[in-house]
C-alpha cells in the first residue's frame, strides 16, 4: 500500500477509462479555493512590483517601465543611509529580542504542567492586544514627563530628566524591542518543546554536565526556532512605521516612515513601491541565510 | 524538557522577570493611571475614581472605532474560517505542483513585512477602483489571517486516519454525509481555536489596517489620528479595558488549543 | 463449506500500476457465493491491493471487477453492496458503539425505532450487547475489532472484505476470532474475503486459499490442497515447514513416477488426473516434515534414506529432528515427530533410517 495516501478520486473509485471523471461540485470549489488568493494575494502582489517601475511626472503616475525609482534609491543622499541606519536598527532589535526571548523559552520548556502553560500565557497575552495601545503606553513611559523619568528623579538616580530615552532612534529600538519580544519567544519555545526527553536523558546517561548538554544537543535542536524568531522580529521591525512615526521624533527616521510617506504627502506611489521592493528582496535575502544556518545537522 | 538545577532556574526566572517587568510595566503603569492622577511630579493618592472609564464610555470616537475594529475582526474571522478551510480540504485532497505552489501564496502575507502586504492591497483596490472603506480593511485581514485558520484545519485533517474516510464511504455515505457525520465534529475545536486566534490577530493588526483603511475609523486609525492631537485621559482607560479582553480571550483560547503536548 | 459454485465477484485481467511500480499483473480470481476466501501472502505481493480494488478503494489500471457478471469497475465505494472492515478498524471516535454501528442504516435513511433495533441484534451476534453506549476509545483492541466487524454485518452487504482484521490481537485473542470468525461466516452466510499474512491464520480459517507472490496469483485452492499440493516451490515453503529436494524426473509406472536425485531414487504417487511430467525434467521433491517416518519402518514405506541424528529440539507439541544424510552429508532434512513425556527414543550423533510412503510426497517445479 503506498503511504501518504490522501482521499483522493482513486479512493472513491471512480472510473479511469472514461464516464465521468469530473464531478461539478468539485470543480466549483476547486476554482473558488484557487480564485481568492489569487487575486487577494498573488494579483496585488504583481501590480505592486509593476508599480516600482513607473514614475510620477508632474502628479501623475506615468505607466512606463523605468528604472528611475530604484536608481533614485541607491543615487540620492536621502535613502540609502537611512535604509542602511533602519537595517542595523532591526538588526539590534532582533539581537535584543532573541538574547532575552531565549532564556523566557528555555524557562518555560523547562516546566511542567499546569505551570508551564500559566506562564506560557502570561508572555502571550501581550500578543493579544491591539499593537498601537501597546506603543502609547511605552511612550508614556519614556517621556520627559514620562514614568521612567519621574522614578529615576524619584530615586535620585538622575537629577535632570533623561530626554535621549524619547524621540529618537533609541526609543524605537527600545520599543520595538519590547513590542516584538513575545514573537520571538513563541517559535524559540517551540522548538525546545520538541526536543525529546529521552534524549536529553541519553546525554547525561553518557556523562555529559549540563553544559555541554546544553551546547552539543539543546543549542543545536533549537537553533531552527531561535532562527526563526530572530528573522521574524527583525522582519517585522524592518518594515515598521508606526513605532518610529509615535515615539521617533525627528531624528528617529527609519525606511518604514519614508516608505509611508511616499503614499501620503510625498505621492509618489511607484517611487514607494520600489523602496519597498528594495525592503521585501533584503528581507528575504535575510530569510534564506537565516534559514541556512540552521540548517546543517539539524534533524527535521 | 531538562530538569534544570536550582540555580539555573533562578537566574532564568530573574531574566523572565524582567522581561515580563518590560512587557506589562508600561500597560501596568497607564492602567495605574487611568485610577490616580498626577499633579505636578507627585501622584494623588486620594485621586482614585473611575472618572476616565467614564470618559471612555463617552468618547463616542473610541467607542466607534472600537465597534468597528470589532466588525472587522468579526468578518474577517467569519471569511477565513470559510476559505481556509475549503482551502485545507482541497490541499488535503491529493498531491500536485499547483497545490504548493497555492500554499505558498496563502504563506506569503505571513511571511512578508505587513508593509508590503498593506501597499500591494492598497495599489490593488486603486488600480481596481475598489474605494477604501471597512470593506477593503477586512479584505486585508482575511488575507493576512488566513494561513493561521489554514494552517490550524490542516493540521486537524492531517491526523485523522484516513481509513475514517473510506469507511464512511464504504458504509454508503456520500460525500457530503461524510463531511457532516465523521470530519466536521473532529473539526469543530480545530475551527474554534483557529477563530479566537484569528480574532486576536486581528485585533492586534495595525499597519496593513493603516494602509487600507478609509474614512470609517477603526482604532488604530483612531489612535493615530490621536497622536498628533494628543491623548486623552481616557485612553489609559482603554489599556485597561483591551488588556482585560485579551487576558479574558486568551483563557478562553486555552481551553480549546491543545497545547503541544498533553499536560504532564 | 455450504459455498454453492455460483461466482458472486470476479477480478478479470487486472492489473495495477503506481509511476513505473507494478503492484497486480494479471490477476484473474473468482470468489464464489457464500465462501470464506482468504488471500495470503507477505508485504507487497498486492493482497491488499486487492482487498481494496473489490472494494473500491483503489481502481484498477487495467481489468474488470464484476459483480454478478456485470461489471462494477466505475462503480463508487459507496454504491457497492460490500463492506469492509478495516485494519485500524476506523471506528468513528466521536460516536458510540451504536451509533457507529447504525452508521450505515443512518445514511441510507432507515427509521430510528428499526436501526436500534438491528443495532442490537447484530452487537449481540459479536456478544458485545452491553456496550452500545461505550466509546472507540473505552474499548479494547478486541472489543473494537468485533464492533468494526459489527458494523460490517449489520448492512447485510453481498461479500465483506477483511483488511488483516486480526493483526493487532495477541496470539490466544487471534486463536479465538480465528474459530469465532469462522462460525460467525457460516452462520450468516455471507462470503468473506480475508487478507492475510499468516499462514497458519490462512489455512484455519478459509474455504479456499489464494496464495500470492510479487503481485501475481500463485496458487488458489483449499487448505489441504495448498499445503499438502502445493503448485511451486514458494507455496511449498510458504505454508509451515517443508523439505525440498532437487532432482530429475525418472521413467515411472502406472500412477507412480519416479524421481532421481543425489539421495538416491524415490517414487511419488501422482494427483488424481494429473499426468506425469517428461522424463529428464528437473523436479523438486517436496516432503513435509511430519510426513517422514523415523525408525522402524514398515515394509510398504518405500522411500527410504539412512540419515544421521543432528540435533533435537522440542517445540512443545512436536519435535523438531534434524538429521544429515549419510551417503551426502551436505544435505539434511526435517523431520516433525509428537513429543512425547519420556523424550523419544534418540541419540543425538545416532544412525538410523528414516522413509515415506509414495503417496506422502509431491513434486513441484524448481
Amino acid at each position: 500500500m503506498p503511504s501518504g495516501r490522501a482521499v483522493t478520486t482513486e479512493t472513491v473509485g471512480v472510473d479511469r477509462r472514461g464516464g465521468a471523471a469530473v464531478d461539478p461540485y468539485r470543480l466549483v470549489v476547486t476554482i473558488l479555493a484557487y480564485a481568492l488568493p489569487i487575486v487577494f494575494i498573488l494579483v496585488p502582489l504583481a501590480m505592486f512590483l509593476v508599480q516600482s517601475f513607473y514614475h510620477v511626472e508632474d502628479g501623475r503616475i506615468v505607466r512606463d517601465l523605468t528604472l528611475v525609482n530604484y536608481e533614485r534609491f541607491f543615487t540620492a543622499a536621502a535613502f540609502l543611509p537611512v535604509f542602511v541606519r533602519t537595517c542595523a536598527l532591526a538588526l539590534g532589535v532582533a539581537a535584543i529580542t532573541v538574547a532575552l526571548a531565549y532564556p523566557v523559552a528555555f524557562l518555560l520548556a523547562s516546566l511542567e504542567g499546569r505551570r508551564k502553560y500559566a506562564l506560557t500565557l502570561v508572555f502571550v497575552i501581550p500578543l493579544l492586544m491591539s499593537y498601537i495601545i501597546k506603543i502609547y503606553a511605552i511612550r508614556s513611559i519614556l517621556g520627559g514627563n514620562g514614568f521612567l523619568n519621574r522614578i529615576l528623579l524619584y530615586l535620585g538616580v538622575i537629577d535632570q530628566p533623561v530626554t535621549f530615552l524619547i524621540f529618537n532612534l533609541n526609543a524605537v529600538l527600545l520599543t520595538l524591542s519590547v513590542i516584538l519580544l513575545p514573537f520571538a519567544i513563541l517559535p524559540i519555545f517551540v522548538a525546545l518543546e520538541r526536543i525529546p526527553r529521552n534524549i536529553l536523558d541519553a546525554s547525561a546517561d553518557l556523562g555529559a554536565s549540563s553544559w555541554r548538554t546544553f551546547r552539543s544537543i539543546i543549542w543545536p535542536l533549537g537553533l531552527q526556532g531561535t532562527v526563526i524568531g530572530a528573522s521574524f522580529t527583525f522582519m517585522l521591525a524592518l518594515g515598521d512605521f508606526v513605532t518610529p512615526q509615535m515615539v521617533g521624533g525627528t531624528s528617529g527616521f527609519t525606511f518604514g516612515r519614508i516608505i509611508y510617506s511616499q503614499f501620503g504627502f510625498a505621492f509618489n506611489w511607484p517611487f514607494g513601491a520600489a523602496l519597498s521592493v528594495v525592503l521585501l528582496v533584503v528581507v528575504m535575502i535575510a530569510i534564506v541565510l537565516a534559514g541556512r544556518l540552521s540548517r546543517p545537522g539539524h534533524p527535521s | 524538557m531538562i530538569r534544570l538545577p536550582r540555580a539555573a532556574t533562578a537566574l532564568l526566572a530573574l531574566v523572565a522577570g524582567f522581561v515580563a517587568l518590560l512587557l506589562y510595566g508600561p500597560l501596568f503603569v497607564a492602567i495605574f493611571f487611568s485610577f490616580f492622577r498626577l499633579e505636578r511630579n507627585a501622584v494623588r493618592w486620594d485621586s482614585f475614581s473611575f472618572d476616565a472609564y467614564g470618559a471612555l464610555v463617552q468618547n463616542e470616537g473610541i467607542i466607534e472605532a472600537i465597534g468597528n475594529t470589532l466588525i472587522v475582526g468579526g468578518a474577517a474571522v467569519a471569511l477565513s474560517l470559510i476559505i481556509g478551510t475549503l482551502l485545507a480540504f482541497h490541499y488535503h485532497g491529493g498531491r500536485s505542483r499547483a497545490r504548493e505552489v497555492l500554499q505558498f501564496i496563502i504563506f506569503l502575507p505571513f511571511l512578508m513585512p505587513p508593509i508590503i502586504t498593506g501597499l500591494a492591497l492598497l495599489i490593488f483596490f486603486r488600480e481596481a477602483d475598489i474605494p477604501r472603506s471597512l470593506v477593503t480593511v477586512v479584505i486585508g485581514h482575511t488575507v493576512f489571517v488566513l494561513v493561521l485558520v489554514y494552517r490550524i484545519v490542516l493540521a486537524r485533517l492531517q491526523s485523522l486516519p484516513p481509513s475514517l474516510v473510506e469507511a464512511s464511504l464504504d458504509l454508503g455515505a456520500s460525500r457530503w454525509q461524510t463531511f457532516r457525520h465523521v470530519l466536521a465534529p473532529s473539526l469543530t475545536s480545530a475551527l474554534i481555536s483557529a477563530a479566537i486566534l484569528a480574532f486576536a490577530l486581528s485585533f492586534d493588526e495595525t499597519l496593513i489596517t493603516l494602509l487600507v483603511t478609509g474614512t470609517s475609523s477603526t482604532l488604530p486609525m483612531r489612535l493615530w489620528a490621536m497622536m498628533r492631537m494628543g491623548f486623552t485621559p481616557d485612553i489609559n482607560a482603554l489599556v485597561t479595558v483591551i488588556l482585560a479582553g485579551s487576558t479574558a480571550l486568551s483563557l478562553l483560547a486555552l481551553r480549546f488549543v491543545k497545547p503541544p503536548r498533553a499536560l504532564e | 463449506m455450504a459455498a454453492t459454485a455460483r461466482t458472486l465477484v470476479e477480478l478479470r485481467d487486472v492489473a495495477k500500476v503506481y509511476g513505473d511500480v507494478t503492484v497486480l499483473h494479471d490477476i484473474d480470481l473468482s470468489l464464489r457465493d457464500g465462501e470464506f476466501m482468504t488471500v495470503v501472502g507477505p508485504s507487497g505481493s498486492g493482497k491488499t491491493t486487492i482487498l481494496r480494488m473489490i472494494g473500491g478503494l483503489t481502481a484498477p489500471s487495467r481489468g474488470a471487477v464484476l459483480l454478478d457478471g456485470d461489471d462494477i469497475t466505475g462503480l463508487p465505494i459507496n454504491r457497492r453492496p460490500f463492506n469492509t472492515v478495516f485494519q485500524d478498524y476506523a471506528l468513528f471516535p466521536h460516536m458510540t458503539v451504536a451509533a457507529n454501528v447504525g452508521y450505515g442504516l443512518m445514511v441510507r435513511g432507515v427509521a430510528k425505532a428499526e436501526i436500534g433495533k438491528r443495532v442490537a441484534e447484530a452487537l449481540d451476534l459479536v456478544a458485545l450487547g452491553d456496550f452500545s453506549a461505550r466509546y472507540p476509545g473505552q474499548l479494547s483492541g478486541g472489543q473494537r475489532q468485533r464492533v468494526a466487524l459489527s458494523r460490517a454485518i449489520i448492512c447485510e452487504p453481498r461479500l465483506i472484505l477483511l483488511d488483516e482484521p486480526l493483526g493487532a490481537l495477541d496470539a490466544e485473542l487471534r486463536r479465538q476470532m480465528q474459530r469465532f470468525l469462522k462460525r460467525l461466516q457460516r452462520e450468516i452466510k455471507t462470503s468473506f474475503l480475508f487478507v492475510t499474512h499468516d499462514q497458519e491464520e490462512a489455512v484455519t480459517v478459509a474455504d479456499r486459499i489464494c496464495v500470492m507472490s510479487q503481485g501475481r496469483i500463485v496458487q488458489i485452492g483449499s487448505p489441504r490442497e495448498v499445503y499438502f499440493r502445493p503448485r511451486t516451490e514458494y507455496v511449498a515453503r510458504f505454508f509451515g515447514d517443508n523439505n525440498l529436494i532437487e532432482g530429475t524426473v525418472a521413467a515411472g509406472d502406472g500412477d507412480r513416477t519416479r524421481v532421481d536425485t543425489a539421495l538416491g531414487s524415490f517414487a511419488v504417487a501422482l494427483d488424481d488426473g494429473r499426468a506425469a511430467p517428461p522424463v529428464g525434467h528437473p523436479v523438486k521433491l517436496v516432503v513435509r516434515p511430519e510426513a517422514i517416518h523415523l525408525g522402524g519402518l514398515a515394509p510398504d514405506i518405500g522411500n527410504r534414506l539412512r540419515v544421521r541424528i543432528e540435533d533435537i529440539g522440542f517445540v512443545g507439541p512436536i519435535s523438531q529432528i534434524q538429521v544429515r544424510s549419510v551417503a551426502r552429508p551436505e544435505i539434511d532434512l526435517m523431520v516433525k515427530l509428537s513429543s512425547r513425556a519420556g523424550g523419544l527414543p534418540l541419540a543425538e550423533g545416532g544412525e538410523t533410517e528414516i522413509g515415506w510412503s509414495d503417496d506422502e510426497c509431491h513434486l513441484v517445479a524448481p
